[in-house]
């Protein structure tokens, strides 16, 4: 139910890796935030965090949860990207037997779940190895 | 700080159809009073662990509708902290004895979870993660300690099979426990041919979907009742938050929440780590329980699972783990976990486990886990006196 | 004849292609509806097609041409002022898929912006579109995408041909940003009913022969032939030449028609390795023109959309397209992977298993 909410579904967006960014202290926070932690300012800009990034695990997933059903099996991963700022996304357009842990990764954009029929359709950021 | 267990009672864990979620919980509320010798009048307060109920029933509010049914007008409140929510509603009574406002709680742990498919449940637990970040990409709970799994094996360099161990283990177990979800083993084959979940995660690397609910009376140290049982106490107490995504985490292969707990809860108790007889261990997959022995400083990173195989977490081992069955066998209710944990440790400190016991154990350890290892809460109990 | 007015101000600065992995023979799919091995692939001159992963559609196509074609522009994606995809795969009947495509390049809010359709040339068409906006100075730069998952019913024989890709041109009017300049353009159009989509209804129609001569053949033959005369070019002028390609038969025809030397067009039949992505056929072969010619070549594209109408350019590249180019992947590298999937395999894919 809330995962088809066309509000969240705008809100959350998720088509670029968005932090922010302290011009007073420097910091850099991911995912966005309201406050810096360190100074206290609330004037943070958007920082969008780069691709390409590295594999730390991966998994691929063979009982879906509801939403997914239909997909399985897909891969999930935690990859690292600039700065050392790490997120969890699938992983396409690669055979799992040939997926390494410290491989290079870029992201994809791809439909990451529909509802149903009628549902906005919920666009995001998969990832794919970097090509050689 | 003492705190005393004056009673204990649980349902049976498994796929119990006929049972609605407050039916289980009167059953496990009813059942520790009267293991307390008490009357349900002499209860203070109601503190109610539980994780799912709005996603799976649309019911939330269940202080009142607990309080309802067992005919109480007392305080009576929820708590939530995923699959920790049972040990947090025990470190929330603690907190309403200790701060003098209390004399007796109440504590339930209950979940009904097999009202929905697995894949809405699974979707529902998705809660317990970053929901925004894990959830929304089609994650499950499974594929998140899988991603831990396969990261340790690789550090490591350990095999699937060395996770197995750990199944072998809680099965045997819960053979072993008449109110286990599996009361019968399993061996490493079948742990080994079960279909894959989330690689390396397969079947009987998981714990199941399970209802069920267990109960505590938790009194002040002076109000013990005449003609009780045993009074177990509790004496150490702590509740530690780490990242809740995963992908924030300083290193998938240790619990860092739990690191820091057991330090807190062994200060408080004022006893060494070596001190401690038995264990009760978030085995929610195969891999946790192995993470958490190593987080809690029982075993050295890395070789908690080549301690497993050998026969030392056994209930007859050097330091028995999971003799309930774990979170594995014995079955998974959510919010009830972390309360069924401390009954287990009740059992075994009063000499009542039956074919399970562990021989003279005076002095018992609770790690219940929150989502990925974002919440951990860890209890400390001792045994007043048995042979 | 209305004359044809040269424009001065309008060049593409970046362009880029994206084919999807998977790939069915056309053999594969005759056999799972019980023809003779090879009776199709031979009739239509192709002998396989692209096939769209399950969360791949029209618009996550053009978001991966669009990055391709930024990398080649080195332009800051907030400096364009229009945005138009064409496709007939649209995955929302009412909300464009052009302002999920500049959300996801990062386009800011400061542009012209509306979805285009007209069967196989609504990429053409949106080209045409901001060259106007360029050629009036009211824009700097202007992005226009064909992008298709090609729809068919199964079993028709459209499914043999019906393929899926995107190509994104990012037109802008700073002759020394020329990769290529585009020199004329113009369309010819008219009400024919030769393949359509009612609203609502999953799969398009067709009138069977009647799209070969009254459809495709007539609209493109006397486009081209009025453009040719209107802009005083002969077809020896150019040394490549893009048609859209329903197949390999229709637009090697077309060509023998014209006197177009097979020479001339054999850097665009990319209806070899994946079939017909629709909206995106001539554009992805105008890619991969681009990847291949040399500087100061003339180039003809000539797009055809049924219901129906041509589009036909004329171009010329520039010296800057031969460093520009490395920039961005080769549509080559596209054409040449494929993950080949069996019937029930595809179908899964497209969703009906």
């Amino acid at each position: 139910m809330h995962r088809q909410s066309p509000v969240r579904i705008w809100r959350q967006n998720g088509y670029h890796f968005l932090g922010s960014f302290c011009p007073n202290c420097q910091k850099t926070y991911f995912p966005k935030r309201g406050f810096c932690l360190k100074c206290g300012e609330g004037d943070l800009e958007d920082l969008k965090i780069s691709n390409p990034g590295k594999l730390i695990s991966f998994s691929v997933i063979r009982n879906a949860p509801a939403g997914f059903e239909g997909q399985a099996p897909y891969i999930v991963g935690l990859i690292e990207l600039a700065k050392k700022i790490r997120i969890t996304a699938q992983i396409v357009n690669v055979d799992p037997k040939k997926l390494k842990i410290g491989q290079k990764l870029v992201s994809v954009f791809r439909r990451i779940s529909v509802a149903d029929s009628e549902a906005v359709i919920h666009y995001g950021l998969k990832f794919e190895p970097v090509a050689t | 700080m003492e705190i005393k267990i004056l009673g204990i009672g649980m349902t049976k864990f498994g796929e119990l159809w006929s049972k609605s979620l407050v039916d289980l919980a009167e059953e496990a509320a009813v059942k520790a009073i009267k293991d307390a010798h008490l009357q349900l009048a002499s209860l203070d307060a109601i503190f109610v662990g539980n994780m799912l109920s709005g996603a799976v029933t649309g019911q939330e509010h269940l202080g009142a509708l607990i309080a309802e049914r067992l005919n109480l007008k007392i305080p009576a409140m929820r708590i939530e902290g995923a699959c920790a929510s049972g040990a947090m509603a025990v470190y929330q009574g603690i907190q309403g004895i200790a701060s003098g406002r209390f004399n007796r709680v109440l504590i339930i742990g209950v979940e009904k979870m097999t009202d929905l498919s697995s894949a809405e449940v699974n979707k529902a637990l998705m809660g317990a993660s970053a929901e925004d970040e894990e959830g929304v990409n089609g994650l499950t709970f499974a594929s998140l300690y899988a991603l831990m799994a396969k990261a340790y094996l690789e550090k490591y360099g350990l095999k699937e099979k060395d996770l197995a161990e750990v199944a072998v283990k809680n099965h045997y177990h819960a053979s072993l426990n008449p109110l286990a979800q599996f009361p019968f083993k399993v061996t490493l084959k079948q742990v080994l041919e079960s279909p894959m979940v989330a690689d390396p995660l397969k079947i009987l690397d998981c714990s199941p979907i399970t209802d069920g609910a267990a109960a505590l009376v938790l009194s002040r140290r002076q109000l013990t009742v005449d003609g009780g049982q045993i009074p177990v106490s509790i004496i150490g107490s702590s509740l530690v938050s780490d990242t809740l995504s995963l992908s924030a985490r300083k290193d998938i292969t240790e619990q860092w929440a739990t690191k820091k707990a057991i330090q807190e809860a062994l200060q408080m108790a004022g006893i060494k780590l070596e001190e401690i007889d038995l264990a009760e261990v978030h085995d929610c997959f195969t891999i946790a329980e192995i993470i958490s022995l190593e987080s809690l400083g029982f075993f050295k990173k890395g070789t908690a699972a080549k301690a497993t195989a050998k026969g030392e977490t056994r209930f007859d081992g050097s330091l028995p783990v999971n003799t309930s069955g774990g979170l594995k066998a014995c079955g998974h209710p959510v919010g009830a976990t972390g309360v069924k944990q401390i009954i287990e440790l009740v059992l075994q400190l009063r000499g009542q486990a039956g074919k399970r016991q562990v021989k003279k154990a005076k002095i018992g350890l609770a790690q219940n886990l929150g989502g990925s290892g974002s919440t951990a809460v860890v209890h400390i109990l001792k045994g007043e006196n048995h042979a | 004849m209305k004359p044809l007015k040269k424009l001065k101000n309008v060049g593409i600065v970046g362009y880029g292609g994206y084919v999807p992995r998977f790939r069915i023979k056309i053999d594969e799919i005759a056999r799972a509806w019980g023809k003779e091995d090879g009776e199709i692939s031979r009739s239509l001159g192709i002998s396989q097609k692209s096939v769209p992963d399950f969360d791949e559609d029209c618009v996550t196509m053009a978001v991966e041409a669009g990055k391709i074609a930024l990398e080649r522009a080195g332009i800051e994606p907030e400096e364009i002022g229009a945005v138009f995809v064409g496709s007939e795969s649209h995955p929302y009947a009412v909300k464009p898929s052009s302002t999920i495509v500049a959300d996801a390049l990062g386009i800011g809010n400061d542009y012209f912006c509306a979805d285009l359709e007209f069967a196989c040339k609504a990429g053409t068409a949106g080209i045409q579109i901001i060259a106007g906006f360029l050629e009036a100075g009211l824009i700097d730069y202007g992005l226009a995408i064909g992008t298709d998952v090609a729809q068919s019913k199964k079993g028709d024989e459209l499914e043999y041909t019906a393929g899926a890709g995107a190509a994104a041109f990012i037109l802008g009017r700073k002759s020394r940003e020329f990769l290529a300049q585009i020199d004329y353009f113009s369309s010819f159009s008219s009400n024919t009913p030769d393949f359509w989509r009612r609203s609502g209804v999953e799969f398009p129609s067709h009138a069977g022969r009647f799209t070969g001569e009254m459809a495709y053949f007539r609209h493109l033959e006397e486009g081209i032939k009025a453009f040719l005369e209107k802009t005083n070019q002969k077809i020896f002028d150019f040394k490549e030449i893009i048609f859209h390609m329903p197949n390999l038969k229709f637009p090697l025809k077309l060509g023998q028609r014209l006197g177009v030397k097979e020479s001339q067009m054999r850097n665009s039949l990319i209806v070899e390795k994946i079939g017909n992505p629709y909206s995106a056929s001539s554009l992805l072969g105008l890619c991969q023109v681009l990847d291949k010619a040399g500087k100061q070549e003339k180039i003809l594209l000539a797009a055809y959309g049924s219901g129906a109408g041509s589009d036909i350019f004329s171009l010329r590249t520039k010296n800057l397209l031969l460093s520009k180019r490395k920039k961005g992947t080769k549509v080559e590298k596209f054409l040449n992977q494929g993950e080949f999937l069996d019937y029930s395999q595809y179908l899964r894919k497209i969703g009906y298993l």
